[in-house]
């Protein structure tokens, strides 16, 4: 098996990613999908960006989220430029929704892994066409899936358990947001990557809006983060 | 300087548990619809279950992404089958292009564990079990996965079928009645999912007869 990997010599191929993006949360809600992640780009573990946009407008219907290493996000969005130029250029009034993209990017990372030189992401893709919402992950071995709420990486511990107790059809915009707020404070205060500067998104029929960033308040004085060994005998 | 070695593995399991039951003239397809990744469920409404032909359908699990695109190419191939020859792959057809097609990835393989199921040309049920790299056999019934190991000896106790053992080989369609048949993979799923954290949430359940194909959900545990 290890002889397959010879297609593209060592030198040339992905082997471990450099500029990270952490977590993506993402949801459907009544109106369309609300997108969430912050903009910290990390060179292992120093912060060395803070201020990367992992959320991007895809076309008239789709939104995406990546997370994982920042220069391979740079080059999907380059395959995906393309691909929206194509499909305008036909000028045949039809455009291209978030299942065929979605359906785009995972030919695409699956086709990287067969080379074993992946594109070292997990993507969100989201987006509203004709009514229809969709929202589906794909990861850097082409894994795929849709679902009502997904996310990547630490999100998947720490935010799926709260999408899956407190998310319900036809959530207002309002509660969308407050939710996802929920979820990526939980991941600021658990995951070390993760940077106080979110951003969030959203695409319905009308189109992607992305909000300004902004920052969570966070609490440190709960009595546990003061006494922390307060009931923890022979510890200091 | 050694040569550096990827850290990553093209390959993941996430999970599931498929089974066929053939019977004298219908054939029952199951699988879970929970999709994992380690301790992870990354969904739970996630379908294993595709049907390739009129009378034929694929379940399988392993590696997601390999059984997509496993999936996508007999798709693809079946459609050029139609358009070629202007009629249906049968199922015993079907069955020896997913072999040729699993065996063409010999040193890559699919890491996708499958069950064919439909009915045969004259109307029979019949079952193909498959391992990943394409050797196949056609069976009475079968499960593939990671409930399998649970699922399978209990199908053998209760399907009443003649034993594969025996010479001359006597077809191992199982005597029971369709509605018996779906109610023992009810039971084999529920049994499948108090013990093997892979498999769970709910079972797809798809039937094939003489008229026609018929689907049916079943919640399970989702713990």
């Amino acid at each position: 098996m290890a002889s397959n990997s010879d297609s593209v010599s060592d030198t040339q191929r992905t082997l471990y990613p450099y500029v990270t993006g952490t977590s993506v949360v993402a949801l459907k809600y009544k109106n369309g999908i609300l997108m969430a992640a912050d903009m910290g780009g990390s060179y292992g573990s120093t912060l060395r960006y803070k201020s990367i946009d992992r959320l991007k407008p895809i076309g008239k219907h789709s939104l995406l989220g990546a997370s994982g290493e920042i220069s391979d996000f740079q080059e999907i969005l380059r395959y995906l430029d393309e691909l929206i130029l194509y499909d305008n250029m036909w000028d045949d009034g039809n455009s291209l929704g978030p299942k065929e993209v979605h359906n785009y990017l995972t030919r695409v990372m699956y086709n990287r892994r067969n080379k074993f030189n992946p594109l070292w992401n997990a993507l969100v893709l989201g987006g509203v066409k004709n009514g229809q919402k969709y929202l589906g992950m794909v990861n850097m071995i082409g894994i795929n899936f849709e679902d009502n709420h997904v996310a990547t990486g630490l999100g998947n511990h720490l935010a799926r358990p709260i999408l899956r107790d407190e998310w319900h059809e036809n959530l207002t915009f309002e509660e969308g947001v407050k939710l996802l707020e929920k979820c990526m404070r939980v991941l600021l205060y658990r995951d070390r990557s993760a940077v106080n500067k979110i951003q969030i998104s959203k695409i319905t029929e009308e189109g992607a809006t992305l909000f300004p960033p902004f920052s969570l308040k966070t609490y440190w004085e709960f009595s546990a983060f003061k006494n922390p060994t307060v009931g923890a005998e022979g510890s200091w | 300087m050694t040569k550096q070695h990827a850290n990553w593995s093209p390959y993941d399991n996430n999970g599931g548990s498929c089974v066929a039951i053939a019977g004298a003239d219908y054939c029952v397809i199951a699988a879970d619809t929970r999709m994992s990744t380690g301790y992870n469920i990354l969904t739970r409404e996630y379908s294993k279950i595709s049907q390739l032909a009129e009378k034929c359908v694929m379940a399988s699990s392993g590696f997601q992404a390999d059984v997509k695109a496993l999936q996508k190419v007999l798709s693809a191939r079946h459609l050029i089958y139609q358009h070629q020859h202007n009629k249906q792959m049968s199922c015993p057809a079907m069955a020896q292009l997913l072999s040729n097609t699993l065996y063409y990835k010999r040193f890559f393989p699919y890491y996708s564990f499958n069950v064919l199921g439909g009915l045969d040309n004259e109307g029979k049920g019949c079952v193909f079990t498959y391992d990943a790299v394409g050797s196949y056999e056609r069976v009475g019934y079968s499960s593939q996965g990671s409930g399998s190991t649970l699922i399978t000896p209990f199908l053998d106790n209760q399907l009443k079928s003649p034993s594969p053992l025996l010479y001359p080989p006597v077809d191992a369609v199982t005597p029971l009645a369709e509605a018996e048949a779906v109610e023992l993979v009810k039971t084999v799923f529920a049994s499948a999912t108090e013990r093997d954290i892979y498999t769970g949430d709910k079972v797809e359940i798809v039937i094939l007869n003489a008229s026609g194909i018929h689907r049916e959900y079943m919640d399970l545990r989702k713990d």
